[in-house]
C-alpha cells in the first residue's frame, strides 16, 4: 500500500497553482522550484491513483476470540 | 453433509437457541477435534481440550448421540456393520443412564433412574427442542441478573414461565411491560432444584409492525433527547480511506454490491461476517464493532451495511446497544442500510450514512474518482504554467537586454565624452607645465645673476656696517685718551649720578682705577 497522502498531495498542488494565479510578478527562481515540487507531487498521486486491486481479509471470529 | 457440517449445523442452532454467539457453545477448534477424535464416552469427550464437566452435561450427550449417528450411518454405508463402534459395557451403560431417546425407550424402562438423573435425561431432550413461540406477557420480574415474565396465550390463557439473563435482555432492547405482544426464541429447562420447567429465552421481540413503530418512535426519542443525533457529533469521514472495516453478511446482495460498485482503488477491507436479521445479528454486529475498535487505529473507517427491509427486519438496527455501540465507535462509522419508511436509528447515529450497500461503494470511491479528475486536471495545467512563466521569463529578458544594451550605449557615449574632455584637459595641462618649465629655465640664470648681485651688496653693506662699528667703539676712544667712569655697572654721564664719598671706577685703554668723589662741580 502506498503511503502517499492523495488528500494531502492534491491540496499542496492545488495550493502551488493558486500560488501562480495569485503573483503578479512571478519569481522565477521560486516558480521553478514550485514546479517541480508540483510534479512529483502529481506523478506520486497518479500512481497511487492507479487501479490497485482492493484486498480482503475475513476475519475469522471463533479463532479472533479463542 | 461430513460430521463436521452436522455438528457445525447443531452448533448454530443450538447457539440460535440460546441467544449467543457460536463460540460460546463450541469453538471451530473443538468440533474439529470431535471429528479428529470421534469419542464414544465422556472419558474420551473429557479429553478434548475446551470440554469440562460442565459443557459435558449441558451437550455432552447430544454430541455422543450425533458422532455415534454418523459413526453407524458411515459404517452402513461401507457395509461395514460388523466393524461398528463398540461401547464397552459400562460405557454403554453411561450412555443409557444419561440419554433418553425413542431408541433407548426399552433400556429406560428396565432401569430406576435418580431424580436428577431423570431430570438431566429430560433437560438433554429439552435441549433439542428450541422454539420461536408468540404470546402475551402476563407478568414480568426483573432481577439483578435475570428477568422473569411469563408469556400467555391469548385464546385459551395458557401459561409458559420464562427467563432470561440480565445481558441478554439489556441487548435485546426491549423494555417488558405486561401486555406486550411479543416473540420469543429459546430452549425449555427444568430446574433440577425445584423441577419447575422455563424456557430459557435468548431472543424477545416486539411483535406487530405497530409496537415496533412506537418502540422506534420512543428509542428516536429517547436517543434523541440525549443529542446522539446532533449534527455537530458527525465526524467527517476521511477522503481518501485505505483501510475499511466491513460488517455485513456473508450471504445476500449486499456484500455483492459493495464490492462490485467499490472499484479498483487499493482499498484493503478487513471483512468481519455477521448476519444482518434477527437478535442475533445484533450481538454479533457488537461484537463486530467491539472487535474493530480494539485497534481503532488499524482502521480509516467503519462501514456497516444491508440491503434494504421492513422495519421489522430491520429491527436489529433499531436496537438500543447496538446504536449505542456505533455512536462510541473511535472509527468514523459509514452506515448504508437500506429502509422503506423510517431510517435506522443505527444510521441516524452514524458519522455518515447512504440508503444502499452500492451508494456505500460509491461514496467510498468518490474522492478517488475525483482525485482521478483532478489529478489529470493538474496535468494539464502545471506544463502550461511551466510554459507561461517560460514565456514570461523570456519576454522579460528580451526587455530588460534591450534597456541593458541601451543603458550600455549611453555608457559607451558617456565614455567617449569623458575620454575626449580628459584627453583636452591632459593636452592643456601638458601645455601649461611645458610652458612653466620653459619659464623657469629662462628664469634660472637672471635669478643667478640677481642672487650673486645681492651677495655682492650684502656684503658691501656688512662692510659698511663694520666700519661704523668700528668707528663707534669705546676702546677707540679710549685709546685717544678719554676713559670711562662707572658706578658698578652704569656709565656716569653725569654729576647728578654720583654723590660725595661714592666710589667710581675709571676705566682707561691699559687698566682701571678705583677713586672716590671728595667734590662735585655741577655746570
Amino acid at each position: 500500500m502506498s503511503k502517499v497522502n492523495l488528500g494531502e498531495s492534491l491540496r499542496k498542488v492545488q495550493e502551488i497553482i493558486s500560488w501562480f494565479d495569485n503573483q503578479e510578478e512571478v519569481d522565477v527562481e521560486k516558480g521553478l522550484e514550485k514546479i517541480k515540487e508540483g510534479t512529483v507531487l502529481i506523478k506520486a498521486s497518479r500512481t497511487r491513483l492507479q487501479e490497485i486491486e482492493n484486498e480482503f481479509e475475513v476475519v475469522k471470529k471463533e479463532l479472533e476470540k479463542e | 453433509m461430513t460430521l463436521l457440517q452436522e455438528l457445525r449445523k447443531w452448533r448454530d442452532t443450538q447457539a440460535r437457541s440460546e441467544g449467543v454467539e457460536t463460540f460460546r457453545v463450541f469453538p471451530n477448534a473443538v468440533l474439529q477435534s470431535l471429528v479428529d477424535t470421534l469419542p464414544k464416552n465422556k472419558e474420551e469427550m473429557l479429553c478434548i481440550k475446551g470440554i469440562k464437566d460442565a459443557k459435558f452435561r449441558k451437550y455432552g450427550l447430544v454430541l455422543l448421540g450425533i458422532i455415534k449417528t454418523y459413526s453407524v450411518f458411515q459404517n452402513d454405508n461401507e457395509g461395514n456393520v460388523d466393524t461398528m463402534v463398540i461401547h464397552t459395557e459400562s460405557e454403554e451403560k453411561v450412555l443409557e443412564n444419561n440419554k433418553v431417546s425413542d431408541h433407548n425407550d426399552e433400556t429406560m424402562t428396565d432401569q430406576t433412574l435418580s431424580v436428577s438423573q431423570f431430570l438431566d435425561g429430560l433437560n438433554v431432550e429439552l435441549s433439542g427442542m428450541a422454539a420461536r413461540i408468540q404470546g402475551e406477557v402476563s407478568s414480568v420480574d426483573e432481577r439483578e441478573r435475570v428477568v422473569y415474565f411469563t408469556l400467555k396465550d391469548d385464546k385459551d390463557e395458557s401459561t409458559l414461565q420464562c427467563l432470561i439473563f440480565r445481558f441478554q435482555y439489556d441487548v435485546s432492547g426491549v423494555k417488558l411491560k405486561v401486555g406486550d405482544q411479543i416473540t420469543i426464541e429459546g430452549v425449555p429447562d427444568i430446574y433440577k432444584p425445584n423441577g419447575r420447567l422455563s424456557m430459557k429465552v435468548g431472543v424477545i421481540e416486539l411483535s406487530g409492525a405497530g409496537a415496533l413503530q412506537k418502540a422506534y418512535e420512543e428509542l428516536y426519542k429517547k436517543l434523541s433527547n440525549e443529542g446522539l443525533f446532533l449534527p455537530e457529533k458527525k465526524r467527517i469521514l476521511p477522503m481518501f480511506p485505505e483501510r475499511i472495516a466491513l460488517i455485513t453478511s456473508e450471504q445476500g446482495a449486499a456484500i455483492g454490491d459493495f464490492t462490485m460498485n467499490l472499484g479498483e482503488q487499493g482499498f484493503k477491507v478487513i471483512f468481519f461476517p455477521t448476519s444482518v436479521e434477527g437478535k442475533k445479528s445484533v450481538f454479533e454486529i457488537i461484537s463486530a464493532v467491539k472487535y474493530f475498535n480494539r485497534h481503532p487505529e488499524k482502521y480509516d473507517i467503519l462501514v456497516i451495511i444491508r440491503g434494504g427491509g421492513s422495519l421489522e427486519s430491520l429491527q436489529a438496527f433499531n436496537n438500543e446497544a447496538l446504536v449505542r455501540e456505533i455512536a462510541s465507535s473511535k472509527i468514523p462509522t459509514l452506515l448504508g442500510v437500506g429502509h422503506e419508511k423510517d431510517i435506522t436509528l443505527s444510521a441516524l447515529v452514524s458519522d455518515k450514512m447512504v440508503s444502499t450497500p452500492t451508494a456505500t461503494a460509491k461514496e467510498l470511491r468518490f474522492h478517488f474518482d475525483e482525485a482521478r479528475h483532478r489529478v489529470h486536471r493538474f496535468e494539464t495545467q502545471l506544463p502550461l504554467l511551466f510554459k507561461e512563466i517560460l514565456t514570461e521569463t523570456k519576454n522579460t529578458l528580451e526587455g530588460d537586454t534591450k534597456t541593458l544594451l541601451q543603458y550600455l550605449q549611453g555608457f559607451q557615449d558617456i565614455f567617449k565624452t569623458l575620454r575626449q574632455s580628459l584627453r583636452e584637459k591632459l593636452f592643456i595641462i601638458e601645455a601649461f607645465i611645458r610652458r612653466k618649465r620653459e619659464f623657469l629655465s629662462q628664469n634660472k640664470k637672471s635669478l643667478e645673476n640677481g642672487l650673486l648681485r645681492m651677495i655682492g651688496q650684502v656684503k658691501e653693506n656688512i662692510d659698511y656696517q663694520d666700519s661704523l662699528l668700528k668707528q663707534y667703539d669705546p676702546a677707540r676712544v679710549l685709546k685717544l685718551g678719554y676713559s670711562l667712569v662707572k658706578k658698578e655697572t652704569h656709565i656716569i654721564k653725569s654729576c647728578a649720578d654720583i654723590k660725595i664719598g661714592e666710589k667710581l671706577s675709571l676705566e682707561f685703554d691699559q687698566g682701571k682705577a678705583v677713586v672716590q668723589v671728595e667734590e662735585i662741580f655741577e655746570k
